[in-house]
């Protein structure tokens, strides 16, 4: 901003420059911006903060005002700009975003890699490395079970 | 005589880790419990043929379950000194007669005998089996795990037959078998109650495995009819 102003200052005519404007202005947003490091190192106790109006307040006449102040919710005008700077943010983003996702696919997997989810004996305890597909059903199990007999396929 | 209310299921082995924890977290158990037996099957020395309706005086003659828990260095069978030993009733009636309505079961039920037979040192299992006058069929090993919910038992398990010096899964199916053991089979009130709770948790793992009332015929273990040998 100081760059851009001070190239403005090279290409016009000097004399015309509103240098108190710009001085006033330059003195508000210093104000401005302490006024929001200040909200926000106390932005826990401002949320827990309940507001009200003192008696003495004049509720009626100014009501307009009382409302205001009192107001909660960002004004629409706020919520459309978080939401323009929402929507101009997302499609630069777009290829960092895959590969982020990516990387934080292969990193799931590789921690995931590092630690033992199962009981040390799970694998001790069931067979596991054949095939998949079981060719007996409950009756034939049962019937071996019980009986001592195995199905005629075998 | 104890009374057995059953439900069985069967899954693959690649839904076993979902199931595992889909069944941690509804019994609200973080592991399971491993088990591991050995089960051998023993059929009467005599078989005496059996045949419907004759008038003679007729027993009638039960394959026996031995059952003995092992780990996994089992090798010899003549190691294991005690065994739990099992005679089970072919299942009731899934439809029973009750004066005037038909109504279906909801569960498999059977009724079983159980005692223990501890081996001295010197003794061994054949000559038990033969004093019983039973000698040994086959066996098999059963490797599982199980759950407990409420009054429920779920076992998980595979069985695996020895083969050619080696032991080698029966199948690659896992099997889901749910029970409650009721002490007393005139226990009426229980029977019914546990009877609704195996039909609440087969609700409760419907999609994840299919619990059903088997074949009656399959868990028969009489000998007479079937076994003519």
């Amino acid at each position: 901003m100081q760059a851009s102003q001070d190239n403005k200052n090279n290409a016009i005519d000097f004399s015309s420059i509103p240098v108190e404007a710009l001085e006033s202005l330059r003195l508000r947003l210093t104000q401005l911006a302490s006024l929001s490091s200040t909200l926000t190192s106390y932005s826990e106790i401002l949320d827990q903060t309940v507001t009200y109006p003192l008696p003495q307040f004049p509720t009626t006449e100014q009501e307009g005002l009382l409302t205001t102040l009192l107001r909660k919710k960002a004004l629409p005008e706020v919520i459309d700009w978080i939401k323009e700077s929402k929507e101009n943010s997302t499609d630069i983003l777009l290829k960092d975003d895959e590969d982020s996702t990516r990387w934080a696919a292969e990193l799931v997997l590789n921690k995931r890699n590092e630690y033992n989810f199962n009981d040390e004996s799970d694998g001790d305890m069931m067979v596991t490395d054949l095939k998949p597909e079981p060719k007996l059903n409950v009756d034939q199990v049962l019937k071996y079970m019980y009986q001592g007999v195995l199905p005629e396929k075998k | 005589m104890v009374q057995q209310l059953s439900l069985f299921g069967i899954t693959t082995q690649s839904q076993h880790s979902l199931l595992i924890a889909s069944l941690s977290s509804l019994v609200g158990q973080t592991r399971s419990q491993k088990y591991e037996n050995l089960t051998v099957l023993a059929k009467p020395t005599t078989i005496i043929k059996f045949e419907p309706n004759s008038t003679k005086q007729q027993y009638e003659q039960y394959k026996i379950q031995l059952k003995s828990k092992i780990d996994e260095n089992f090798s010899d069978i003549e190691s294991l000194r005690e065994w739990g030993l099992q005679v089970y009733d072919i299942p009731n009636q899934t439809v029973q007669n009750s004066s005037s309505t038909k109504k279906k079961l909801n569960v498999n039920s059977q009724n079983f005998l159980e005692s223990y037979i501890i081996l001295n040192k010197g003794d061994k299992l054949d000559d038990i089996l033969k004093e019983l006058g039973y000698e040994r069929e086959t066996s098999y090993r059963i490797k599982g795990e199980r759950f407990y919910y409420g009054n429920i038992t779920i076992e998980l398990f595979q069985i695996l037959i020895y083969v050619e010096n080696e032991w080698i899964l029966l199948d690659n199916s896992i099997m889901v078998k749910t029970f409650i053991n009721i002490a007393k089979i005139t226990d009426l009130e229980n029977i019914n109650k546990s009877t609704q709770e195996l039909v609440n948790l087969k609700m409760e793992l419907t999609g994840l495995v299919d619990l059903s009332v088997p074949d009656k015929n399959n868990l028969d273990s009489r000998i007479g009819l079937n076994f003519r040998k």
